[in-house]
């Protein structure tokens, strides 16, 4: 023992050590501890506001009005752009819209929709489908029971419909008359040929505003036996894929190809621009086509495709709403609300091509 | 105002025994550990619970889905069968739906799960009153018009349960963004709890290190001083620990101990230096003692033998009647036996001054009454001790140095008085005297044996001062007073009287 003690050497310094340090030994842990403690219930306690922040269920905020809007599920693209404008337009006035196929599992309708919108006992509906009587007397028990509808691109006339919003047929029709006239200066045949591509579901009646317009435009500039011959193919949209194939075989049969093609969506244009390309028919087949997206752009400039018809996406979209909004304001509302378009041409394709690199190199 | 309250808390930390102190470090450091366990584990606890409330709306929707199922089945059961039991079964169900969709929101707000919610609310109303109407018609047996409904009611059951389905996808992935975030929290949670037990485990162990090191600090110090004092150095120092707990009560006690065991040796060291010098004292007496022995027994030499001889001629003198004779021989041996027996002992100054008496009347019968004897003695000091065989040789010392060989008559005077609690004896002559250097010799034992030891019969003055010196342990035992050569001396002895 004693040993052990003689070799346990103490160092002088802590011989010469206030002999206090017990005490402060002591405070000084509690301290330290005491403050770890608190700080990590802070920790802890933000972790769990943190938690709290995001998990628990927020008080959304209450809104007037609950409209739905219903497309087909084709042109996605051209849809969203159409329902950003909604969206964006009902923020503003207290409205939430509903994008019905978008919140239901499993493939649905358009009338489908239209028959779960009106059992859910909304406000309004926006939709944009076909003219049959089911439809129509979907939109006339909706409207029976209070819901403002409003139908969108194409109209259903024989509905109670409060409000059509879209591009006006016969103006359509004018304008691409004006673009199938530029598109076959100068004349290298007699009798050309202009494959006019439309959707199945395209009522009767627009079909007919158009191609009158189309013909009134042409009429105007070319004598009887110069009238190109004009072919309106309807291509089924129930069907997937159908237009691929459609227009496919068009361009399969060589000897009767078109000199214009004039696609009046942007699926068409898409579709006939990749079967021009791929069967080298570029140049040969001009193609007037339905603007949705940039790619169409470089295509224009290309002039793969010759030029395309833009319609006010965003502006139709909060066309509608306003158009809602009137109407269950006021009681009333136009039953017509045009949307603007204008013709994209080669010129026109590389202004906004060179607009939006700028715009892009100002955003970086 | 804080300052003191933390000195008072130090002094009372000070003051409080070790138990106390590993008590409430340990208590101190265990509540502040528990308390960190029980607030992490309710916080744990907590999110455990939400973990498994996440799920519930999907339980819901499911129960949901199945009462709308059974209102289905029941109304199809009542249309099949019209019982009543199938009617009450409808009534049930339709209850039972109606108590779940009042949960379920109605209001318009900008979450879309809300609005489903909403949407499937409003569709299972519409539903419900198409199954009642379809029920009433069946009741009333129209039999077209409750097909129709039930036509109806199917297709919206239909459209509701997928909207139910579609709901619970959605708040299923809603929840498992839920689920995922609240598992990377609660792990999250669970590094975190690790992270500060083990830094809390970790200060509390350097704390109680530290602590107990503090405490046993002084213990090793006391153990190297206790060590240092078993080697036998007591200028051992150990600091105050400043406590008043156990440490410092054996500290405070150990520094005692070898306060008072430095006493205690510096006593007996002083003891030991006295005993030795008396021890020293002793045996220079016996040495003298011997060689006093030694001087009569060269000088007479046997005196048994010679003190017999001498009181045979006593008994033979007195048979002759030779009177004088008879004394003189009696005397003789008085004075031998006396050398004999006191030799070793103490004697008293009676015994002395009879011996001198004895001495003085052989030599006046040896010298015909040449010496003039008188003695002046204070009875009351006759008891006093003092070494034997002490005035003898000074009287011979003045016979035969003083008044021997001079002109006139020589006179020896015997005093002895008692003053200042000292008593005196002094031995007067009026003989030859001596110069001071002589008596500074004597006194200082610088005087030569030989000069003193002719014609004595033994003992010299120097080995009487060094007994008297021994015997009362102090210097001044004998004064020499003379005048100067021819002028007479004095011997003056002083003993303190113990009785």
């Amino acid at each position: 023992m004693s040993d052990y003690i003689e070799k346990t050497n103490i160092p002088e310094e802590t011989k010469t050590r206030a002999p206090k340090t017990a005490f402060h030994i002591m405070l000084t842990g509690l301290t330290v501890m005491v403050l770890v403690a608190v700080l990590s219930a802070i920790i802890f306690s933000i972790i769990m506001l943190r938690f709290n922040g995001t998990s628990e269920t927020k008080s959304y905020e209450k809104l007037d009005k609950h409209y739905v809007f219903i497309t087909d599920d084709t042109e996605k693209e051209f849809w969203d752009q159409v329902y950003a404008g909604a969206q964006e337009q009902a923020e503003l006035t207290n409205v939430y819209v509903e994008r019905l196929a978008d919140n239901l599992s499993g493939e649905y309708s358009t009338k489908e929709l239209l028959r779960v919108a009106i059992n859910s006992s909304v406000d309004g509906i926006i939709f944009c489908g076909n003219d049959d009587k089911e439809t129509v007397e979907l939109i006339d028990k909706a409207v029976e029971n209070g819901i403002f509808v409003v139908t969108l691109r194409q109209d259903i006339d024989d509905s109670d419909r409060q409000c059509f919003v879209g591009m006006n047929s016969y103006d359509l029709g004018i304008e691409y008359g004006k673009q199938i006239l530029k598109a076959l200066q100068p004349r290298t045949k007699l009798k050309h040929k202009i494959c006019i591509l439309m959707e199945e579901t395209t009522t009767e009646s627009r079909q007919n505003i158009i191609m009158l317009a189309i013909q009134e435009v042409l009429s105007a500039q070319w004598e009887e036996s110069l009238m190109p011959e004009i072919e309106i193919k309807k291509i089924r949209m129930d069907d997937a894929f159908s237009a691929e194939e459609a227009i496919r075989d068009v361009f399969m049969d060589e000897d009767n190809l078109p000199d214009v093609m004039v696609c009046m969506n942007s699926i068409y244009t898409q579709c006939t621009y990749q079967a021009a390309v791929d069967y080298n028919q570029v140049g040969d087949v001009k193609i007037i086509g339905y603007y949705s997206t940039d790619d169409m752009l470089e295509a224009i400039q290309k002039q793969i495709v010759y030029s395309a018809i833009r319609v006010e996406t965003e502006e139709m979209g909060r066309s509608c709403i306003k158009a809602l909004k009137e109407y269950e304001e006021t009681g009333y509302t136009n039953s017509y609300v045009p949307v603007n378009t204008m013709v994209i041409g080669k010129s026109e394709a590389g202004r906004m091509l060179n607009e939006k690199a700028e715009n892009e190199g100002a955003g970086n | 105002m804080k300052r003191q309250k933390t000195k008072a808390l130090e002094t009372r930390w000070n003051n409080a025994s070790m138990q106390m102190k590993l008590t409430i470090s340990f208590t101190f450091t265990l509540v502040i550990i528990l308390v960190m366990n029980i607030f992490m584990y309710m916080n744990v606890n907590t999110l455990t619970a939400r973990v498994e409330a996440v799920y519930a709306s999907n339980v819901n929707l499911n129960e949901l889905s199945e009462a709308l199922a059974k209102v289905q089945e029941a109304t199809k059961n009542y249309l099949d069968t019209k019982s009543s039991d199938a009617l009450n079964a409808y009534y049930r169900a339709d209850q039972d739906y109606r108590n779940l969709l009042s949960d379920l929101n109605t209001g318009t707000t900008n979450n879309q799960l809300e609005i489903m919610e909403k949407n499937i609310r409003a569709q299972s109303e519409t539903y419900l009153e198409t199954v009642y109407e379809t029920i009433q018609a069946k009741r009333g047996r129209n039999v077209e018009k409750y097909k129709t409904h039930y036509d109806d009611a199917t297709v919206i059951y239909q459209d509701i349960q997928n909207c139910i389905y579609s709901l619970n996808n959605e708040q299923f992935k809603s929840n498992s963004m839920t689920y995922t975030l609240l598992l990377s929290s609660l792990r999250y949670m669970e590094v975190i709890s690790t992270i500060i037990l083990i830094s809390i485990g970790c200060i509390n162990l350097i704390m109680i290190f530290m602590l107990t090191r503090s405490m046993t600090k002084p213990l090793m110090k006391l153990s190297i001083a206790a060590n240092e004092v078993a080697a036998g150095n007591f200028d051992v120092e150990i600091t105050d620990t400043g406590t008043s707990d156990e440490i410092g009560v054996v500290s405070k006690a150990f520094q005692k101990m070898v306060a008072s065991i430095q006493t205690y040796i510096l006593e007996i060291r002083n003891s030991m230096e006295r005993e030795s010098e008396l021890k020293q004292k002793e045996l220079t007496m016996t040495n003298r003692m011997r060689e006093a022995e030694l001087m009569t027994l060269q000088a007479q030499i046997n005196p048994h033998f010679l003190f017999n001889t001498l009181n045979a001629g006593a008994q033979l003198a007195m048979m002759e009647g030779a009177d004088k004779t008879t004394e003189f021989i009696e005397n003789m041996a008085d004075f031998f036996r006396y050398n004999i027996k006191k030799m070793n002992q103490d004697a008293t100054i009676e015994e002395e001054v009879r011996l001198v008496d004895n001495y003085i009347y052989i030599l006046n019968v040896r010298f015909t009454g040449e010496i003039h004897y008188s003695k002046d003695v204070d009875e009351s000091i006759l008891d006093v001790k003092i070494p034997s065989m002490i005035l003898q040789p000074i009287v011979e010392n003045a016979v035969n140095y003083g008044i021997r060989n001079i002109d006139w008559e020589g006179h020896i005077e015997l005093n002895v008085y008692c003053k200042d609690g000292f008593a005196y004896i002094s031995i007067w002559d009026n003989g030859a005297g001596m110069t001071q250097e002589k008596i500074y010799q004597i006194l200082h034992g610088e005087l030569k044996q030989v000069d003193l030891k002719s014609n004595s019969n033994g003992i010299g003055m120097g080995n009487v001062i060094e007994r008297l010196k021994l015997y009362t342990g102090r210097e001044d035992v004998m004064e020499i007073k003379s005048e100067g050569l021819g002028k007479g001396t004095e011997f003056i002895i002083k003993v303190p009287i113990h009785r």
